[in-house]
């Protein structure tokens, strides 16, 4: 069946693998497509306040193919390209990126790379085009690539770091709050004694990848963690346990610190110590704004609009935490994976929202908020226009974030989750008075 | 597409079957008989108009293409036998890039370059290579750049089965003003049940044949001259074949929209005359009836 997607909120595969690698300190991307595909990638996050990593935008090497290559074939272009880039910037790793017309054409990319690395060069590929699937395919598969290319150019160590864990499954620019959120995740392994390689943060993420293979533990944080943890399961035995989500709570932190201090060995002296203090912190806040929660949101009806491991982390959350009416959830990143519709993720969000939908078509998911009588939209900017060009209100959780500066806000954890409540509860205020001044103003028109 | 000058001919068949020598001497034939002539080569080895130019050099239009210069008419064109105009599309070394695009973009820049409103001809014919396998390759029976196609095919099944693919695509095409099939051009035709393959064929197709040109030593003859049989053999009987076979093609306007045979049927198409062919080598005698 033909199906039309009216404003989908995901990227081509590329642009998962591009968004996915720009976010990697140390990583030079070299994209091998006609002009547009990086442009376009760039085009859609910059809107979204979230694109600001060294080689983006208008500095990104791309052979910008033209007719004649895809006649002749763009190899020798590309080889061009590679040459030109390692002279005028020198990257920790080189990655060679990957087209539909490339992969239409069937240019033999891998011989260009082979060719580089045997002129000594750090340089991989990642054939994955446009046309494979969606962004968070590009995540996956650009990650996974990663690791299993990287012992091509590099030494792999040997000895392992029992107090290692690497992290996957937070996906940078899909999680519009990776930045924030990684770091939070991080604070809270290292709280109990851990080393985190995060991949996407101010350290050299190069080096963290060449150390995956030493860790004791990979974490995946959703659906799209689970390839590349599995990858360095097979390829280093690195042990990896999949989470449906990132922990958003002091109940949900406890088990899963618990939960990984038991798998590491962490004494458990440790584990209390820090999950106390957690607790504490998060209390100590936590009541400092709960009364203004029974005033004032009580009853808001809300639908939520995200990636699958989003809406559980948020709606799981928000239900849990302040007994948040949840009518709705819409599932936006289960379209290209076909996965049987009674899985554990499904349950989960049964759980928390009266119905869930999958679909990431904007058409739909207009109407879909649109006839559950929705008075606030966690989602993204998208799912808040309304046709006759007001917003409807709500919060921003989902990519794309329009209008909006994101630097490194978090809504996981301990810190994030207190962040969520500041502004989720700030939206409600600002929602009851706006709605106060219409009713003033209603009366002050119609009544004496 | 602007009002097309002259009629434009699409020349398809099987790889080796003998496009290039069939539409070289319709084209010879053709200018012999006072028409403006060009024929256009859609093929990467860019063999077509060798014949018609006694092997002369012709840079190709996806050459000049790849250099990136300014392309003239005349740096991409030569006239040869009778003033036809020979012009090579070319296209990539085999096993890289993509022809189909190349074709595409070479018909382009001819249509860019006014070649048709310049040299004003009666008959352009495009010689195609081999089998339709993917889009690019139906360009010249696609969008209204040729409006008639004709298949050059043996009595041998693989060239059949090309013949019916083309059959196909045509039939994918017309409707939205693709070509249409002025017919079946029979080649090298020998004694025996041959022809009774290629016109229970085409009957089968709703389809007919536009002439049967014999196998002939003249026809490879000529070609070791670097020549075409009108050119080098031009009172043979072979010269004559290919002048009545222009002269039908230049006439015909009986188009048709072929009914390609589905693959089951082909099979059980060519299974049948694998039997009459099999009774007949060994003699069963009703065989001969059956043809
Ligand atoms: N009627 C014929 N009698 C004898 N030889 C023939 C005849 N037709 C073609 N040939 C010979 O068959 C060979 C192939 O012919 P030709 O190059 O025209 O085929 P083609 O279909 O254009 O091939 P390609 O698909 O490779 O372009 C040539 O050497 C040609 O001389
Ligand atoms: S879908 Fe293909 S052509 Fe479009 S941007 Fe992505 S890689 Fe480029
Ligand atoms: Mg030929």
């Amino acid at each position: 069946m033909q199906t039309c997607v009216k404003s989908p909120r995901n990227g081509c595969a590329l642009h998962g693998v591009l968004q996915t690698v720009q976010a990697i300190n140390g990583v030079v991307p070299i994209v091998h497509s006609n002009s547009g595909c990086a442009i376009q990638s760039y085009l859609s996050n910059k809107s979204s306040g979230l694109d600001n990593t060294y080689f983006t935008g208008q500095n990104v090497f791309s052979t910008d193919a033209q007719e004649r290559h895809i006649i002749f074939g763009g190899a020798s272009r590309l080889r061009e390209q590679i040459k030109n880039t390692i002279k005028v910037v020198n990257g920790d790793l080189y990655i060679v990126l990957n087209s539909c017309v490339s992969a239409m054409v069937g240019d033999d990319v891998e011989a260009m790379t082979r060719e580089s690395r045997e002129q000594g060069e750090t340089i991989i590929e990642s054939l994955t085009a446009g046309l494979h699937g969606d962004s968070h395919y590009g995540y996956e598969s650009v990650v996974t690539d990663i690791i299993k290319k990287l012992p091509l150019v590099v030494n792999i160590p040997e000895e392992k770091n029992d107090k290692l864990v690497n992290i996957f499954g937070i996906l940078p620019k899909e999680d519009i709050y990776y930045r924030g959120n990684l770091a939070e995740i991080k604070r809270i392994l290292e709280g109990i004694g851990l080393s985190v390689n995060t991949f996407f943060s101010y350290g050299n993420g190069v080096e963290e990848f060449k150390n995956a293979s030493t860790a004791a533990l990979s974490i995946s944080f959703s659906r799209w963690g689970n390839a590349p943890a599995k990858a360095l399961e097979e390829l280093y035995g690195v042990k990896n346990v999949e989470f449906s989500n990132v922990p958003t709570g002091p109940i949900e932190v406890a088990e899963f610190v618990r939960k990984i201090a038991a798998e590491l060995g962490v004494s458990s002296d440790v584990v209390d110590a820090f999950v106390e203090k957690e607790e504490k912190e998060f209390d100590y806040y936590y009541q400092g704004v709960i009364d203004d929660f029974y005033n004032e949101a009580g009853s808001k009806s809300l639908a939520i609009v995200a990636d699958e491991s989003v809406a559980i982390r948020v709606g799981g959350f928000l239900k849990r935490y302040i007994g948040a009416d949840i009518k709705t959830i819409i599932v936006t990143d289960r379209v290209s994976k076909k996965e049987s519709s009674d899985d554990s993720e499904n349950d989960v969000l049964n759980t928390i929202a009266n119905e869930v939908y999958y679909t990431q078509d904007g058409k739909e998911i207009s109407d879909i908020l649109s006839n559950n009588n929705i008075e606030l939209v966690l989602g993204s900017s998208l799912d808040r226009n309304l046709a006759n060009g007001k917003k409807r209100t709500g919060l921003d959780i989902s990519f794309p974030a329009y209008n909006k500066a994101i630097v490194n806000k978090s809504y996981v954890g301990i810190r994030g989750a207190l962040t969520l409540l500041e502004d989720y509860l700030t939206v409600v205020k600002e929602d009851n008075h706006a709605k106060e001044l219409e009713l003033l103003e209603y009366i002050g028109q119609n009544v004496g | 597409m602007a009002e097309r000058i002259g009629k434009h001919i699409a020349i398809y068949g099987k790889g080796g079957i003998g496009k290039s020598t069939t539409t070289s001497n319709i084209s010879a034939a053709l200018a012999e008989a006072g028409y403006r002539v060009i024929q256009i080569g859609c093929d990467p080895k860019s063999d077509s108009t060798n014949t018609l130019r006694g092997n002369n050099y012709l840079p190709t239009v996806l050459d000049s293409l790849r250099e990136g210069n300014k392309i003239h008419l005349d740096d991409i064109s030569v006239k040869g036998f009778k003033g036809v105009l020979c012009i090579e599309s070319g296209g990539p070394v085999p096993g890289v890039g993509c022809a189909g695009r190349g074709i595409n973009a070479s018909v382009n820049l001819l249509q860019e370059l006014n070649l048709f409103e310049e040299f004003k001809p009666d008959f352009v014919l495009y010689d195609v290579l081999g089998d339709v396998v993917c889009g690019g390759f139906a360009v010249p029976i696609r969008d209204g750049i040729t409006d008639r196609a004709y298949v050059v095919s043996s009595s041998d099944f693989m060239a059949i089965y090309a013949a019916n693919n083309l059959f196909k695509a045509i039939n994918k095409y017309a409707p939205t003003g693709g070509a249409k099939l002025g017919g079946v051009i029979a080649n090298s035709i020998t004694a025996g049940y041959s022809k009774s393959i290629i016109d229970d064929f085409t009957s089968k197709t709703g389809t007919s044949v536009a002439g049967y040109v014999n196998r002939s030593i003249v026809v490879q003859q000529s070609e070791l001259y670097g020549k075409t049989v009108i050119e080098a053999n031009p009172t043979s009987e072979q010269a004559d074949i290919y002048r009545n076979l222009a002269k039908h093609i230049a006439e015909n306007e009986d188009l048709v929209v072929p009914s390609p045979l589905g693959a089951g049927e082909l099979r059980d198409w060519a299974r049948e005359w694998g039997d009459k062919i099999y009774n007949l080598e060994s003699g069963v005698v009703a065989g001969a009836e059956v043809i």
